[in-house]
């Protein structure tokens, strides 16, 4: 049982992840969204929600755990494959870039502040202003 | 397709005249780069052979938005490559983007203006040091004296996403022309031309399919392309008229440490008159590279590449060519390429590469060998690039 919860302890130590759930400002109306839907927004491809409203993505630094959490699990990617789309996004014109926050203080203010925002937090980090959106497998 | 331009700078001009444009829409970024290199036995760098640091790239880009589907975005660079390009400053880009489709499944994008080349794997970042793998790629698909024709063209460019639940769809379709300067003529066609080179127009179509929980993307493009050379009233060459047709398969497959790219490409070239008049000849062309890249911890990543290039399928080994003269080595062109590089700091890059080359194949100029300075069968390159952008 002690070597089980080693084990546990060193795999822990060695994800360079922490579990993240996405959310987004209350004007925005999904509550549930694709993998396919995720990358189209965070490719900075998708501009539009439903309804219309610019869609703002805001995102931590590429080298942070939450946003290698986040790329993995809801993306499916790795965070340099998302650094490889914006770079050709930016550099030959066809699109934007999300908005970068250094901190998770600072990702929450703005995702509080900023309607239609869309961003991913910390599960541990609750916000009564957010709505979590789930991940709808199709 | 130069009045494309033309119209799209005045409609750029005019609204930031007019005063229309917010400092809020604009969007800016650059990147600068310098480096050494040196290619000892081939003009591939210089025609002496020495170090040079004819490795600088500089570029300063902008996007406006002010409308939800309508943006403006261009870039402007200066390059010294030596013999790679010519040096100088020149648009990249430079076009109006109009949202066709904002849909949560699909994405369709219309580009007029100076569009980008979207259609191979790093044709669309391939002007910018730090998004392509490597300082020099693969000549046997990117080939350095076709640069400018291939970055970018005049015309109207449509550029889509449909994602699906087996996976992603993304397709492109581009048709324009992109004018050819004296001195990209001559690196072309060699150096003693005193005529015009033209391209009549460049037509192609790609699509790049990646399966849902796949990291792997394939991709096939077509190219269709026309050129004509127009010879001065004292000129050793005639009229002449060159067509390029690619196909070209491609190959990408992203884990978490490895990256592994490869194209495949069958070029047909067909050359009527320009050498002299009543001259026709049709060759197809081979080539193709495997590229790996391994991400090591602390922003070090190496790379390796080998690349391989046969001006003509039937004739690989470039025997035909030495009953003109032309020594056989000019017939094809391979490389094995090993190279690393470091990302010390955020945004700061220091790269190095070198290349083991066997054949002169795709040295410059294309249609007119240097059987001077291009006499070794093997020769190599180094390359160190330092490179910063914002």
């Amino acid at each position: 049982m002690r070597l089980l919860y080693g084990f546990c302890c060193l795999l822990l130590l060695a994800l360079p992840c922490r579990a993240v759930e996405v959310v987004v400002h209350p004007s925005v109306s999904e509550t549930q969204l694709t993998t396919a839907q995720l990358r189209a927004i965070f490719s900075m491809r998708q501009t539009r929600w439903a309804d219309g409203q610019a869609i703002q993505v805001l995102v931590l630094p590429s080298d942070t755990a939450e946003h290698n959490s986040f790329t993995r699990n809801y993306l499916k990617m790795f965070p340099y494959q998302l650094d490889a789309i914006w770079h050709r996004q930016r550099y030959s014109g066809i699109g934007g870039t999300p908005q970068l926050f250094p901190s998770v203080d600072a990702l929450l203010n703005a995702l509080e502040q900023t309607p239609g925002a869309i961003g991913y937090l910390p599960q541990s980090t609750r916000s009564a202003e957010l709505r979590v959106v789930t991940l709808h497998e199709k | 397709m130069k009045s494309n331009i033309t119209v799209t700078v005045l409609s750029v001009s005019s609204l930031l005249l007019s005063g229309s444009l917010a400092a809020s829409d604009l969007d800016w970024h650059g990147f600068v780069a310098q480096g050494l290199v040196q290619a000892a036995d081939s003009n591939a760098v210089n025609n002496s052979g020495n170090a040079s640091a004819a490795l600088t790239e500089l570029g300063l880009n902008a996007k406006w938005q002010r409308y939800d589907k309508f943006k403006i975005a261009g870039q402007v660079v200066y390059l010294n490559g030596g013999n790679r390009y010519p040096e100088g400053v020149r648009l990249d880009y430079l076009f109006a983007d109009i949202s066709v489709i904002d849909r949560f499944d699909h994405q369709l994008n219309l580009y007029l203006g100076r569009y980008k080349n979207q259609h191979w794997l790093y044709s669309s970042t391939r002007d910018v040091p730090f998004t392509r793998p490597s300082i020099i790629l693969p000549q046997s698909v990117y080939y350095d004296v076709f640069r400018d024709i291939a970055v970018a063209s005049d015309g109207i460019a449509v550029k889509g996403y449909r994602q699906h639940q087996y996976g992603e769809l993304e397709y492109n379709w581009s048709f324009g022309a992109t004018s050819i300067s004296d001195a990209q003529g001559q690196l072309l066609l060699g150096p003693l031309i005193r005529g015009r080179a033209r391209q009549k127009y460049v037509h192609q179509a790609s699509v790049f399919w990646q399966p849902a929980d796949s990291q792997a993307t394939y991709g096939i493009s077509l190219l269709d392309s026309e050129f004509e050379y127009k010879p001065a009233e004292s000129d050793l060459f005639s009229s002449g008229d060159m067509t390029v047709q690619r196909v070209m398969l491609n190959w990408r497959y992203q884990l978490e440490n490895w990256e592994l790219a490869a194209e495949v490409t069958q070029e047909r070239l067909s050359i009527n008159g320009f050498y002299q008049s009543g001259f026709a000849q049709t060759q197809f062309g081979w080539g193709g590279y495997v590229l790996a890249r391994y991400r090591f911890q602390h922003g070090l990543t190496a790379i390796a590449s080998v690349d391989y290039y046969t001006r003509d399928k039937d004739d690989r080994h470039g025997s035909n060519l030495q009953t003109a003269g032309i020594p056989a080595h000019f017939g094809y062109q391979h490389t094995l390429m090993l190279g690393l590089s470091y990302d010390f700091a955020t945004r700061w890059r220091l790269q190095a590469e070198q290349h083991w080359v066997e054949g002169t194949g795709r040295l410059s100029p294309s249609l007119m060998p240097d059987l001077a300075l291009n006499n070794q069968r093997h020769w190599q390159v180094w390359a160190l690039q330092l490179m910063y952008w914002f």
